[in-house]
C-alpha cells in the first residue's frame, strides 16, 4: 500500500500545472462552502442576537388584538396586564412596552415611526444597554429618545424639538412637544431605524391606553423559549424570537439554499475538471498501466491506484480550500461585516449593523472532507476504466 | 525438461462481424534453458504466442501448461499471480515506470511477485546489467539501451521460470542491441533462465539456441 501511496504522489507531480488547474475548482468549493455556511450562520445568528436584544427579548407577549404582522399596532381594544399573567410572570425578566404609530415631525420634515412606551425601571431587564450606543440620556419623564438612524433621516440632534402626532385608543388625534435628550444606535438596523422611545407613563397618557401592549421576557437560555411560550400563550398571545425574526429567518434559508446550490454547482465542475485530468493520466499511460497489470499488479491496486491520485488532489486542493475560507470566515467572524453603509431598501432589516460571520470546526473539516469526497469519486470510473484494460493490448500502446 | 508446452493451440480473435484466427493448431515444448525465438513476418501470430505463454492472454483452443500448471483453468486473478511470480517480460519500448527510479521499477517486481522488497538485491540485480553506478537515475535519465537493461533486472530479479522478450532489439541501434542480447545470453547461460523472444532482428536469431518460424498462425518448421 505504502508503495501505491508513493507511486500515486509521483504522479500527481508529474504534471503540476495541469493538477494545480484541476485542483482550483475544489479549492474554490471548499473555500466558498465554508464562507457561505459562515456567512448565512452568521446572518441567523445577527438576526436573532438582534431580534433578542433589541426587540422581543426571547418571548414576545402580545395583547389581545394586537396584530404581529405588518407595522400597525392596533392600541383600541387594550386592557390592563391581567393578574393571572402577572402571576405566571412571577420570577422572571420581563418589561411591558407599548408600541403604536406615530408621526415624528421635526423642523419642516415629518415621516412615519413607532412610538416604544418602555418601563424605566424594568427596561434593563430584558434589553442590556451596554450593547447600545448612546448619545444623550434615557428620559425618565419626559422626552424621547430617537434611533439614530431615524435621527439621521431627520437631522436631529440631542436637545432639538420633536412633536409626535398619534391616534389615541379612542380614535382622536393627539399631539405633543418632546425634546430630544438621546440618539441610540441599538445595532438592529430595523430599530435605529423607525423607533422613538419615551418613557411608559408619557406613552400610556399620550395615546391614552390603560397599560402596555406587549410584554418582551429574557431567559436564561433560547431553548427555554418555546417552552416558556406555550406556557404564556393565553390569555395573551406568546411567540418566541425565531417566530418573531421568522421572516428573516426564512429569507436566510432560502439563502442557504442558494450556498447549497452554487457549492454543488462549484463543486459539480470541479468533479469534472478531476475527473478528465485523471481520464487524461490514464489514457496517457495506457502502456504504463498495461506494464503493470503485465507485471502481475491485481486490478484493484491499479483502481485503487487512481482513487488515490485523485485522493491526493482532492485532498491538496480541499486543505487549501479549507485554510483560505476557514481563514476568511474566522477573520469576519472576529472583525465582522459592517451594514452600516447599507441602501435604504434594506433599512427595515432586524439584524445587526455588523454582521459577524459564524465560525465552526466542525464546518471547516466537513467542506474539506466533503471536497477530498467529490474528488476520489470523480476519479471512480477512470479508476475502474484503467483496472479494465486488457494488458496483452495495453503493453504495446504506443505511448 | 519442458518448462512450458502448448497442444493443439488456437486463438482467434472477433474482427468486426468476422473472426480472425491468429494461432491454429499450435504444438510447441519449451525447454527449461533455452534461448528460443519466435520468428516470422507480422501478422505470423508471434506477438499472440508470446501473450499465451506470458499469461496475457488466454487460448481459444488447446492447452498449455507453465511449470506444469494448466493455464486453460485458471482466471484472471490466478493468471495475474502466475505473471507476478513466475514470469519476467521485456518489451520492445522498455515499459518502465517512469516517475519510480531505476532501482525502484526493479524493487516494483519484486514487491508485485509477492518478494520482500530487499533494496541491496535489487541493486545487484541492475549490477549484473551493467548499471550499479545508475541505481537511482529515473528512465529519462538513461539511454535506450540503459532502459532496456533496467527492464532486463527487473523481469530477473524475482527469479522468474521464463522471460518473455518482446522483440527486445526494435528500438535500440544494432551495436546496443547485440550488447543486450549478450548481456540476456550471459544471464541465460549464468542463470539458466528460459527466454523466449519473438523477432525479426538477425542478431536475435543468429543468438537463439533455437528459432521457431511461423506464418499464418502456424509453426512451420523447428530449427536448432
Amino acid at each position: 500500500m505504502i508503495f501505491l501511496v508513493r507511486l500515486a504522489f509521483r504522479n500527481v507531480l508529474r504534471h503540476p500545472r495541469r493538477s494545480l488547474l484541476s485542483a482550483a475548482p475544489v479549492v474554490a468549493g471548499v473555500a466558498v462552502s465554508i464562507l457561505g455556511t459562515g456567512l448565512v450562520g452568521g446572518l441567523d445568528e445577527n438576526v436573532i442576537r438582534a431580534q433578542i436584544n433589541t426587540a422581543s427579548g426571547h418571548v414576545l407577549l402580545r395583547g389581545p388584538g394586537v396584530s404581529q404582522e405588518g407595522i400597525s399596532h392596533e392600541i383600541d381594544d387594550l386592557e390592563p396586564l391581567p393578574q393571572s399573567l402577572l402571576d405566571r410572570l412571577e420570577g422572571l425578566n420581563w418589561t411591558p412596552r407599548v408600541e403604536f404609530d406615530l408621526r415624528l415631525v421635526g423642523g419642516m420634515d415629518s415621516i412615519r415611526a413607532v412610538g416604544v412606551g418602555y418601563d424605566p425601571h424594568r427596561e434593563e431587564q430584558v434589553f442590556s444597554r451596554e450593547t447600545q450606543k448612546l448619545k444623550g440620556g434615557w428620559p425618565t419623564e419626559r422626552g424621547v429618545v430617537v434611533g439614530a438612524g431615524l435621527a439621521a433621516v431627520m437631522d436631529l440632534e440631542v436637545g432639538d424639538s420633536v412633536m409626535l402626532q398619534a391616534r389615541t385608543s379612542q380614535g382622536a388625534q393627539n399631539a405633543m412637544s418632546l425634546e430630544v435628550v438621546g440618539l441610540v444606535s441599538t445595532q438592529n438596523l430595523a430599530v435605529d431605524n423607525s423607533r422613538v422611545f419615551l418613557p411608559m407613563p408619557l406613552a400610556e397618557e399620550f395615546v391614552r391606553v390603560p397599560g402596555p401592549s406587549h410584554v418582551a421576557i429574557r431567559l436564561e437560555r433560547r431553548a427555554e423559549a418555546k417552552a416558556t411560550a406555550d406556557r404564556l400563550n393565553i390569555p395573551w398571545k406568546a411567540t418566541t424570537y425565531e417566530e418573531e425574526a421568522g421572516d428573516i429567518l426564512s429569507i436566510n434559508r432560502v439563502r442557504r439554499k442558494a450556498i447549497s446550490i452554487l457549492v454543488l454547482v462549484v463543486m459539480g465542475i470541479a468533479a469534472t475538471g478531476i475527473a478528465n485530468t485523471v481520464i487524461m493520466a490514464v489514457y496517457e499511460r495506457v502502456r504504463e498501466v498495461g506494464t503493470l497489470l503485465a507485471m502481475g499488479m491485481p486490478p484493484g491496486s491499479v483502481r485503487a491506484l487512481f482513487l488515490l491520485e485523485g485522493a491526493f488532489m482532492g485532498a491538496a486542493s480541499a486543505t487549501l480550500g479549507a485554510i483560505l475560507g476557514g481563514w476568511a470566515n474566522h477573520h469576519l467572524s472576529t472583525v465582522g461585516i459592517s451594514l452600516a453603509g447599507l441602501p435604504d431598501a434594506g433599512a427595515q432589516l432586524g439584524m445587526s449593523t455588523t454582521l459577524y460571520t459564524s465560525f465552526s470546526w466542525w464546518v471547516v473539516v466537513g467542506a474539506a472532507v466533503f471536497g477530498i469526497g467529490v474528488a476520489v469519486l470523480s476519479s471512480l470510473w477512470p479508476a475502474g476504466h484503467a483496472a479494465s484494460l486488457a494488458p496483452a493490448l495495453a503493453v504495446r500502446e504506443r505511448g | 525438461m519442458a518448462i512450458c508446452e502448448l497442444k493443439s493451440v488456437g486463438k482467434t480473435y472477433p474482427l468486426g462481424e468476422t473472426e480472425v484466427q491468429a494461432l491454429r493448431d499450435v504444438d510447441l515444448a519449451i525447454e527449461a534453458g533455452s534461448f528460443l525465438a519466435l520468428a516470422g513476418p507480422s501478422g505470423s501470430g508471434k506477438t499472440t504466442l508470446l501473450n499465451l505463454v506470458g499469461c496475457l492472454d488466454t487460448p481459444s483452443t488447446g492447452q498449455i501448461t507453465l511449470g506444469g500448471m494448466d493455464l486453460s483453468a485458471l482466471g484472471a486473478k490466478k493468471l495475474a499471480r502466475l505473471r507476478a511470480e513466475k514470469i519476467g517480460f521485456v518489451f520492445q519500448s522498455f515499459n518502465l515506470i517512469p516517475v519510480l527510479s531505476a532501482v525502484e521499477n526493479v524493487e516494483m517486481a519484486l514487491r508485485l511477485s509477492g518478494q520482500d522488497p530487499d533494496r541491496p538485491r535489487c541493486e545487484r540485480a541492475l549490477a549484473d546489467v551493467g548499471l550499479g553506478e545508475l541505481v537511482h537515475r529515473r528512465p529519462a535519465q538513461l539511454s535506450g539501451g540503459q532502459q532496456q537493461r533496467v527492464a532486463i533486472a527487473r523481469a530477473l530479479v524475482k527469479d522468474p521460470e521464463i522471460v518473455i522478450a518482446d522483440e527486445p532489439t526494435a528500438n535500440l541501434d544494432s551495436v546496443t542491441g547485440g550488447e543486450v542480447l549478450d548481456l540476456m545470453k550471459a544471464l541465460n547461460s549464468r542463470k539458466g533462465v528460459t527466454f523466449l523472444f519473438s523477432t525479426h532482428d538477425p542478431l536475435v536469431i543468429e543468438r537463439a539456441s533455437r528459432v521457431v518460424r511461423l506464418r499464418d498462425g502456424r509453426i512451420q518448421e523447428p530449427n536448432t
